[in-house]
């Protein structure tokens, strides 16, 4: 008896090992991220123009790109992801084609990032002549987030009660209508959420990016959607990569700014998500 | 101004067809060298302000180049601005994209094709090559190996793996620990090319399966001084006085030479090789013009020196 | 006249709803298009039985395409990754599912969440500062970018899929199933080993398959910190290079059109054709849960 019950003792120990070599790396990254990082961060820094070979001065330009490409990634992946939702959760029932729909989502989101990076070369920039620019560059990233977009916006709508759909097409409404203006708004905490969570994935990638619009580096920043631009992602990969001995400060500083880019979506679809919920926890 | 351009493009067509005219290592050639581009000095002064705002100007090849093209940019924005695009890519995607009328001027380290020049000359553009800077590629050991030198013939060997002991050059009975550059490396390329191939004359020799690969010439310097046994190559910048460098021998009986500016200046250094940028001739915007002008300028030319690089004036 | 009118604009609505609701079939169906059409203008050119079988990869100027080493550097980097995830995957997953106390796991959930947010260049990144140099000092290497450093890189980023997925299907095992067991008089321990695991099986495979096809995909951690060598060796000590880490690498040096760059497509295919099969597999794993 006593053995049995030092052996749960010795696994529960095993596990709670495991999971603190996890919880361990992540604070660890994090940490290192920040006091290393944290040096290197002036208003020069953000707000200025590579120098010396990359070695001095700031990112200020790589930022601007991110920020364009993200906004241009949600641009062209809103619309289609909530259309798409709209479809397979208000029209299409439960058919065969949803059934593919899913799975083909399902895939869509295990394709690897350079893989859409590939695609991206090939169709946009070169079959449809886009050229390396910022819109081929937000295309491939808006197709890349797609999933994310269609499935958080599904499950929003799948969470607004059949009662309101109802009365309002009691009332009258076609079912366009009742969609326009009762659903969607109804779901649009969740979708927001999900575009937050999309738009900072799109935010870290750089594979798809590499090959459709990121610049090694680029003085006057871009002026139009056919320009290319330089992104955080691919700042780094050079200065940690492509770029000799470039001082540490500059590489830290911009992988904890691109970090900190990134978590600050995340944590604002989370704290979207949590509101969301207690929300629905005091109405029930 | 217009009239300063025309005389500058005159000269550089001059230097594109002659790229040895102006080589030489002695002070006298240096100095006549210089009074003969009295208007670089003259432009910089002239052209003050932003003369370039708004007008776009993309560069796109050679990896090898792309560093010092970026700190070309960073200079020449600063004093003339514009809208400067760099793209890295490699040689063959530059020319390529020159012809393709996708980027304006192609960074190159090696010589056009006849195939390029062909599928150019079919689109309708010409192609002016204009020789920025030389390289030169140093061999370096680990500071426990004795080697003092090599012959191309022996390094191609040690580089395919049918030498695989220092004890077969005089040294110690190691396994050599092979570094190279990326296979998308520009240097890697030619040395492949060059040496492993000796110019292509062993078409089918190839880099040993046990080569370890490394990102930059950076990373080879630390890791061959960190390392015994090692060998590895980088650019001519980036040798430092306490390294182990070793001379190399175009034929087993000639001179060994040590690399050094002088000697791949006056090409007797074996692995050595001109860097170009590829323009079209008849379609040479200001920007490009201007570009051109600052990179072969006194300044331009102290930044590719401290780059790593050899001047070509 | 106007309930024609708005019949049409309600049939034109529709249309352009279900174009939208199929927009993943079609980006799906283009891609692999592209991608096949690509590799057949490659196949054409340089046979598929040497691409198969090759062993080396040296596509610029003595053009050889071989598949092999790209391969095993890919399996090796993914073997290594799981052989580190799946115990500290698995562990966390029931420690948080089973054990941890609510405040503790309400904790731990975030923190495994901020993992996954963490850009995949970030992690190649740490990787290099502070994973390499230890794994070139611990085993006295020449070089610490090795399929080593890439595989407890990759491991660490498919923990959390591993993790969230293997938890849920832990939690959704019926609580009646513990009772019962510990009714028996198994102890909390033998419940959770020897009850609770197997039941959530088919999840916990599931998250693996899809925590592997994470792995296999990724691309700028391995391509920073795995040495990018291509070269067949069967030793997580040395530097090797993976398939996607050859596209990222070289998609942007190569002349478009080439043979070269079509080659890149090719083995974007099979790239492609990989991570479709475990994510397929994935998928019946994940029906069977609801199944459950």
């Amino acid at each position: 008896m006593k053995k049995r019950y030092l052996q749960q003792k010795i696994f529960y120990g095993l596990l709670l090992f495991c999971t603190l070599i996890v919880v361990a790396f992540v604070l660890g990254i994090i940490l290192f991220l920040i006091i290393k990082g944290a040096r290197a961060i002036s208003f020069n820094f953000i707000f200025g123009s590579p120098e010396n070979g990359m070695r001095e001065g700031g990112i200020f330009p790589a930022i601007l790109g991110t920020l364009y490409l993200m906004l241009g990634t949600i641009i062209f992946a809103l619309p289609i992801g909530i259309f798409a939702a709209i479809y397979i959760n208000e029209y299409a029932g439960k058919s065969k084609i949803t059934r593919i729909i899913r799975l083909s989502i399902i895939n869509m989101s295990g394709v690897p990032s350079v893989v859409f990076g590939l695609f991206g070369l090939g169709f946009f920039v070169l079959f449809l002549r886009f050229g390396k620019s910022i819109l081929a560059g937000s295309l491939t990233l808006a197709l890349m987030i797609l999933p994310i977009i269609i499935t958080s916006t599904e499950e929003a709508l799948k969470s607004v009660s059949d009662t309101y759909r109802q009365a309002s097409l009691a009332l009258g409404a076609t079912k366009w209508q009742t969609i326009y203006k009762v659903v969607l708004p109804q779901a649009l905490p969740g979708i927001i959420t999900g575009s937050v969570i999309g738009i900072g994935r799109a935010a870290g990638e750089t594979a798809p990016i590499i090959f459709t619009v990121a610049a090694f580096s680029q003085p006057g920043l871009p002026k139009s959607i056919f320009d290319q631009a330089m992104a955080l992602p691919y700042h780094l990969y050079v200065l940690a990569t492509q770029v000799t001995n470039p001082p540490e400060d500059m590489q830290w500083g911009t992988a904890l700014v691109l970090l900190l880019l990134v978590l600050f979506f995340s944590v604002i679809g989370s704290i979207i998500r949590v509101r969301q919920r207690l929300k629905k926890r005091e109405l029930s | 101004m217009v009239k300063f351009s025309s005389i500058s493009l005159t000269l550089l067509i001059f230097i594109a067809i002659f790229p040895f005219a102006f080589s030489g290592c002695s002070k006298d050639s240096l100095t006549m060298n210089n009074s003969s581009t009295p208007e670089i000095p003259e432009s910089k002064t002239e052209v003050s302000g932003k003369k370039f705002d708004g007008k776009t100007l993309v560069l796109t090849g050679s990896t090898t180049l792309l560093e010092v093209t970026n700190s070309w940019v960073e200079e020449f924005y600063k004093e003339y601005g514009g809208r400067i695009t760099v793209n890295g890519g490699g040689s063959g995607e530059g020319i390529a994209s020159l012809i393709n009328g996708t980027t304006d001027i192609a960074n190159s380290s090696r010589d056009i094709k006849d195939t390029e020049i062909q599928n150019a000359e079919e689109n309708g553009i010409k192609i002016l090559a204009i020789p920025v800077l030389y390289d030169g590629i140093a061999i370096v050991a680990s500071q426990n190996i004795e080697v003092r030198e090599l012959s191309i013939e022996q390094l191609s060997k040690i580089y395919t793996g049918e030498i695989n002991s220092w004890s077969e050059l005089g040294g110690p009975d190691k396994e050599i620990i092979l570094f190279a550059r990326d296979t998308n490396s520009g240097t890697g390329e030619y040395f492949l090319e060059e040496i492993i191939q000796m110019g292509k004359s062993k078409k089918e020799n190839d880099y040993s399966q046990m080569t370890i690969r490394l990102n930059s010439n950076a990373e080879i310097v630390n890791n061959i001084s960190d390392t015994d046994n090692c060998i590895g190559y980088i650019g001519l910048g980036f040798m430092k006085p306490d390294m182990n460098i070793i001379s190399i021998k175009e034929e087993d009986l000639s001179q060994a030479v040590i690399p050094s500016v002088c000697t791949v200046k006056e090409r007797i250094y074996p692995i050595s090789r001109q860097l170009f940028i590829y323009v079209n001739e008849d379609n040479i915007s200001e920007i490009a013009r201007g570009y051109i002008d600052f990179i072969l300028s006194e300044k331009g030319q102290d930044i590719g020196t401290e780059a790593g690089f050899v001047p070509v004036k | 006249m106007k309930s024609k009118w708005n019949n049409f604009k309600n049939f034109l609505i529709t249309r352009f709803i279900f174009l939208n609701g199929i927009i993943s079939i079609i980006v799906l169906t283009v891609i692999l298009i592209f991608l096949v059409y690509n590799s057949i203008k490659f196949f054409s050119s340089y046979p598929i039985f040497d691409f198969l079988t090759g062993t080396r990869w040296s596509p610029t100027s003595t053009e050889k395409f071989g598949l092999l080493p790209l391969l095993t550097g890919s399996t090796l980097i993914t073997v290594g990754a799981i052989i580190i995830a799946l115990p500290l995957g698995i562990g966390a997953a029931i420690y948080i599912g089973e054990l941890a106390p609510r405040a503790v796991r309400e904790t731990l959930k975030p923190i495994i969440e901020i993992l996954a947010t963490i850009p995949s260049v970030v992690i190649g990144f740490i990787g290099i500062q502070l994973i390499v140099p230890i794994i070139k000092r611990a085993f006295s290497l020449p070089i610490g970018l090795t399929a080593l450093a890439g595989s407890i890189m990759l491991a660490f980023m498919s923990l959390p899929t591993i993790i969230s997925i293997s938890e849920d299907a832990i939690n959704a095992v019926p609580v009646k199933f513990r009772h019962a067991s510990l009714a028996l008089g198994a102890t909390k321990w033998e419940t959770t080993y020897r009850v609770v695991v197997p039941a959530a099986k088919s999840g916990i495979v599931a998250s693996i398959m899809l925590g592997l096809g994470r792995i296999v995909g990724e691309t700028m951690t391995v391509l920073m910190v795995t040495g990018n060598s291509p070269r067949i060796v069967f030793s997580w000590l040395q530097p090797v290079r993976t398939i996607t880490a050859t596209i990222a690498a070289e998609m942007g040096e190569t002349v478009r059109g080439g043979l070269h760059f079509s080659s890149l497509f090719a083995i974007g295919l099979v790239l492609f054709i990989i991570t479709f099969l475990i994510n397929f597999i994935a998928d019946r794993f994940i029906g069977r849960i609801r199944k459950m």
